[in-house]
């Protein structure tokens, strides 16, 4: 089932009063539980293309269609992007104030879980990812690896449909990128979407689709 | 949203560490102060108010009848006493007022003073206007004298001590020099009213003995009301209806109640009272200037939590509300500490004796804390309007965020 799908997207920035077309009439197709890689230099557009899908930034022109849905019949986005999309960054962006647990709980508090159900759901979550010990730390108290995994942990809680992934092992050494890419494989391999922005050709394997972003154009590698 | 307002409730109780607590220490501090400043003024004003009123009503009565011409004809005492007894219900105790200026000495310290007439059968009037006439047996015989405190101590004089009353009226030049009346008094008691202007002037005396000092001479006949209800409203109203009495009855006599006798203190008091109040709102205003930085602070401090709540599902207006409720919690630890130590303050201030007032510029020594709930609430429900609208000001900035543009940052 497709659940991803762009129709001719474009998108411009004015930069010092010069306009940059980063995507030109852009096109693509995600099935249901694809892993899509996309790559290619900086400032080429990659995570434009990732805001895009995940309803962060709007289009210049073109249609946008996720699960179903298109882009311009969506009357809560905020609503429709906690229900169907979950977000990973370079930056795992956890709340300093909050616990572990309690920045997994979020995205359930905002659906209207009760905290006791939301705090049940997310531990298993997160002991899922091997960090069931550490859900009570403080950001500042854990490492970058477990950091980055209490945000997959955050992005994947409310069981979304599509996983977008802007560099989420830009910030990370040899052996966390291993650990966290083995992590999304993992959810992948559960039926979960992913989109997945890097500019490090070694994390894409064989059986990712791969896209590169040449001249503002989306090119299956 | 109320699971996540309850998400950001609890973390309150790591404030010290959070990022919030560290940017709302000076907030906190600000509004502490603002408040406390308006508290302490609102408090001691309004304490300072009641406490004239409750000296006035210790030492005047509450209606006042003044006879226009200086004696009433015995026709004219008549109409006076069926007018009286036709406001029987409501008048408590009538008692005839005979008063007379003189100087008062004691070795070489001389005071002017005024006495006052002591009637012994009055029980009901005397107990409720002399604290000393409440004592078991208490009797005021002829050669003895009561004197305000603070005439007694500027006369240097204790109980038991001797007294001469000197009448200004009879002093005469003769050949043989300076002659005058003098008469010896025994000091029975000390009184004290609180209200600096009676307990500094007042003698009382006898009856029968003032009437006798008094002789031919008759300065004005006045007489004092006291009413079982002693609202003040109800002996405005009171002395409105003798007053129109007295016309119908063509009785050439005033009533004046305790507020039209005072009212230029009392209308001075709420005039200063209502301007310290604006002074004072201008202070918090300037205060909520630095809640204005505070947050702004706060909302680029968490602009990428802004963003990451965004993401999440969270609108703006809800950011906000998480946002607005949480600044507010902590304005209002500000108010609480800032009502409390204002509070404090005041009772300190009203309970200590290094500063004292001067009587003599502001009536009363001792101001007797008591402040009224309306006046607190008043102060906490400005500050928190203040406040609040410093607040929702602050956080329109988060309209302007576009998340993509957080997401870069």
């Amino acid at each position: 089932m497709e659940i991803i799908k762009l129709n001719k997207i474009s998108k411009s920035y004015l930069d010092d009063k010069k306009r940059l077309n980063v995507l030109k009439e852009v096109n693509l197709s995600v099935q249901e539980g694809e892993f899509v890689a996309i790559t290619g230099a900086s400032g080429c557009g990659k995570s434009t293309l990732l805001h895009l899908i995940g309803l962060l930034d709007s289009p210049d022109s073109g249609e946008i269609i996720l699960a179903g849905e298109r882009r311009d019949s969506i009357t809560n986005m905020e609503q429709f992007r906690n229900k169907h999309i979950g977000f990973i960054f370079q930056f795992h962006y956890l709340l300093e104030d909050f616990t572990a647990l309690e920045n997994v709980i979020i995205p359930l508090l905002v659906q209207g879980y009760k905290k006791k159900d939301a705090i049940r759901v997310a531990s298993e979550v997160i002991k899922s990812l091997g960090i069931g010990e550490r859900m009570n730390h403080f950001p500042n108290q854990l490492s970058g690896g477990e950091e980055q995994r209490i945000a997959i942990a955050r992005a994947i809680v409310t069981k979304p449909k599509i996983l977008v992934a802007d560099e989420p092992s830009g910030n990370l050494d040899d052996d966390t990128t291993q650990t966290v890419m083995s992590i999304l494989r993992d959810l992948n391999k559960q039926g979960l979407t992913i989109i997945f922005v890097t500019h490090d050709l070694s994390l894409v394997t064989q059986q990712d689709t791969h896209y590169t972003i040449k001249d503002g154009k989306l090119i299956l590698v | 949203m109320k699971g996540l307002l309850a998400l950001y409730w609890a973390s309150l109780r790591r404030l010290r560490t959070s990022s919030w607590g560290k940017n709302s220490i000076f907030m906190i501090l600000g509004i502490v102060i603002a408040v406390s400043a308006l508290t302490l003024s609102m408090i001691l004003f309004e304490s300072y108010e009641k406490t004239l009123y409750q000296a006035l009503k210790a030492s005047q009565p509450d209606i006042s009848l003044f006879a226009y011409d200086t004696k009433l004809t015995e026709q004219n005492r008549a109409k006076l006493k069926l007018i009286l007894d036709s406001l029987d219900s409501e008048i408590k105790a009538v008692d005839q007022k005979l008063q007379i200026s003189v100087i008062i000495n004691h070795d070489n310290y001389n005071k002017p003073a005024f006495i006052e007439s002591y009637s012994p059968a009055n029980i009901n009037y005397n107990k409720q206007m002399y604290s000393f006439s409440r004592q078991e047996n208490f009797a005021l015989n002829n050669n003895e004298i009561v004197l305000g405190e603070h005439l007694a101590k500027e006369l240097k004089v204790n109980v038991g001590d001797d007294v001469n009353v000197i009448f200004p009226s009879s002093i005469r030049y003769s050949i043989f020099g300076l002659v005058k009346k003098a008469e010896k008094f025994v000091v029975k008691e000390i009184d004290k009213t609180g209200l600096y202007e009676i307990d500094a002037y007042r003698a009382i005396v006898n009856k029968a003995r003032v009437k006798q000092l008094l002789g031919n001479e008759f300065s004005g006949e006045s007489y004092s009301l006291l009413l079982n209800n002693r609202a003040s409203e109800n002996s405005r109203m009171l002395a409105e209806d003798l007053n129109y009495m007295f016309m119908d009855n063509l009785l050439l006599m005033n009533a004046r109640d305790l507020f039209s006798n005072n009212s230029a203190v009392f209308s001075a008091l709420s005039l200063q009272k209502l301007m310290i109040f604006l002074i004072l709102c201008i202070i918090v205003i300037v205060a909520s200037f630095n809640v204005i930085s505070t947050v702004s602070t706060i909302i680029i401090e968490k602009i990428n939590e802004i963003g990451i709540l965004m993401t999440l599902g969270l609108k703006r207006k809800e950011i906000k509300l998480i946002y607005f409720t949480f600044a507010l919690i902590l304005a209002h630890i500000g108010i609480i500490l800032g009502l409390l130590i204002g509070y404090g303050v005041a009772y300190w201030l009203t309970h200590q004796d290094y500063f004292t007032l001067k009587g003599d510029i502001y009536f009363i020594e001792k101001i007797l804390i008591n402040p009224s709930m309306s006046m607190v609430m008043s102060i906490y429900g400005v500050t928190l309007i203040i406040i609040s609208l410093t607040i929702i000001f602050s956080l329109r900035s988060i309209n302007k965020l576009e998340i993509i543009n957080i997401m870069r940052h």
